[in-house]
């Protein structure tokens, strides 16, 4: 496969691993939690399915990935209920995506490929840094402030930070629709970049 | 050593095996969710807790009562005016042995994204002393303005009645009624006004049966 082909195939891979759980980017703190709760649960659902690895057919491969980041969501869904009630509260609908995501993302990766776990972990780490970057965009345009509700988090160190007083100025930005017009402009971005250091070499 | 039924002994294994590895993994999985199912239900049941509590308070002045509100309570049923098959808590608040207020936790069918639930306190003579938000799937930023942009729109419950404003404007501003909608959302405010004013009903016919 040549590398232009690979970076298509891998920016694939990353836009329909960010899809299911853009919405979930509104604020920073949001964005955190599910993130790092895709992130637990890719890890953990992927070491289950890497360890099973060669006793798996490829017939049985999706089943078998659907079933355990199901159960492994579930879990952690439980847990967050119960020892981090005020963020699951507000990230609680994206949660249940995440087993459609880690399906997609797991069926877009070789199945039986060396790594497996690296490869997981590389992606969902991408995952988390764009939601993270989009959380803190959107809600600085579109609250005015940065670490809405970090208490939900870290308890009471966290403290709101109000950059202007709007009143939920900018909504569009809030909404859902503006999670993919966030994710537009930063790949508008990286585009710009890449095809900057192209031309200058 | 090769037996006639090796080649065909290793053909069902290489089947059976991955089915089995896959039961065996799923059965640890199951066994690992009922036993955090089981460690967390009593957090869970607090954080469900705290959460009423808190909403009582914020309902109840200090001071205007003196039972254990959390404790003085019935369940009652009815479906059709108070949203839901399940049975509704009911909490009585008293002062000096005699009535108060009463706190009833309807549910709000039709939201826009599932069931609100709600609490509502009504004072003995049967105006609202508050309306409450317990849990709702509203999408955030449009139904879900009464918790942000909107957050004194649940505050103007208070005060009113069965009879104030009259039964046919009970209902938000575009349905010719007297209570404002959210910019871009309606069915959240409407389905809220519409519980509310149901449970003043609800109240209105069942009062005495509420203190018992």
């Amino acid at each position: 496969m040549d590398t232009r082909n690979e970076t298509w195939r891998n920016d694939f891979v990353l836009v329909a691993a960010l899809c299911p759980l853009l919405a979930a980017s509104d604020t920073l703190v949001s964005a955190l939690t599910v993130g790092l709760a895709a992130l637990v649960s890719a890890l953990a659902a992927s070491g289950i399915i890497a360890a099973l690895g060669h006793w798996l057919e490829r017939d049985l491969r999706f089943l078998t990935v659907v079933l355990v980041t199901t159960l492994v969501v579930a879990i952690l869904d439980l847990m967050l209920s119960a020892w981090f009630h005020v963020a699951r509260q507000s990230a609680g609908l994206y949660l249940l995506l995440i087993p459609a995501n880690l399906a997609l993302v797991h069926l877009n990766t070789e199945p039986h490929a060396r790594g497996l776990l690296r490869r997981v972990a590389t992606l969902m780490l991408a995952v988390v840094g764009v939601l993270l970057v989009m959380g803190l965009a959107r809600e600085a345009v579109g609250r005015g402030s940065v670490l809405h509700d970090a208490q939900a988090l870290i308890g009471s160190h966290g403290r709101e930070i109000t950059l202007f007083r709007v009143d939920m100025g900018f909504l569009l930005a809030m909404l859902p629709p503006g999670a993919f017009i966030a994710l537009g402009l930063l790949l508008a971005v990286r585009n710009w970049l890449r095809a900057s250091r192209t031309n200058a070499q | 050593m090769d037996t006639p039924g090796g080649p065909e002994h290793d053909t069902r294994r290489s089947s059976a095996a991955p089915l089995i590895a896959l039961a065996a993994t799923l059965a640890a999985l199951v066994a690992a969710l009922i036993w955090v199912a089981h460690i967390t239900r009593e957090p869970i049941a607090l954080n469900r807790q705290s959460r009423v509590s808190a909403a009582l308070e914020a309902l109840l002045p200090p001071g205007s009562y003196d039972n254990d509100v959390l404790a003085d309570t019935i369940e009652v049923r009815a479906p059709e005016l108070l949203g839901t098959e399940q049975p509704v808590v009911v909490y009585r608040v008293r002062k000096d042995g005699r009535p108060v207020a009463a706190v009833l936790r309807p549910v709000a069918p039709d939201g826009y994204r599932g069931p609100i639930e709600l609490m509502v306190a009504i004072a003995y003579d049967g105006t609202i002393i508050g309306v409450q938000v317990l849990r709702h799937n509203e999408t955030p930023g449009l139904g879900a303005q009464f918790e942000t942009r909107r957050a004194d729109w649940l505050d103007a419950f208070a005060g009113l009645s069965l009879s104030n404003p009259p039964q046919q404007r009970w209902t938000v501003r575009k349905d010719g009624g007297d209570f404002d909608a959210f910019t871009g959302a309606t069915i959240t405010p409407r389905a809220i006004v519409k519980a509310v004013r149901r449970t003043l009903e609800f109240y209105h016919t069942n009062r005495e049966r509420l203190y018992e």
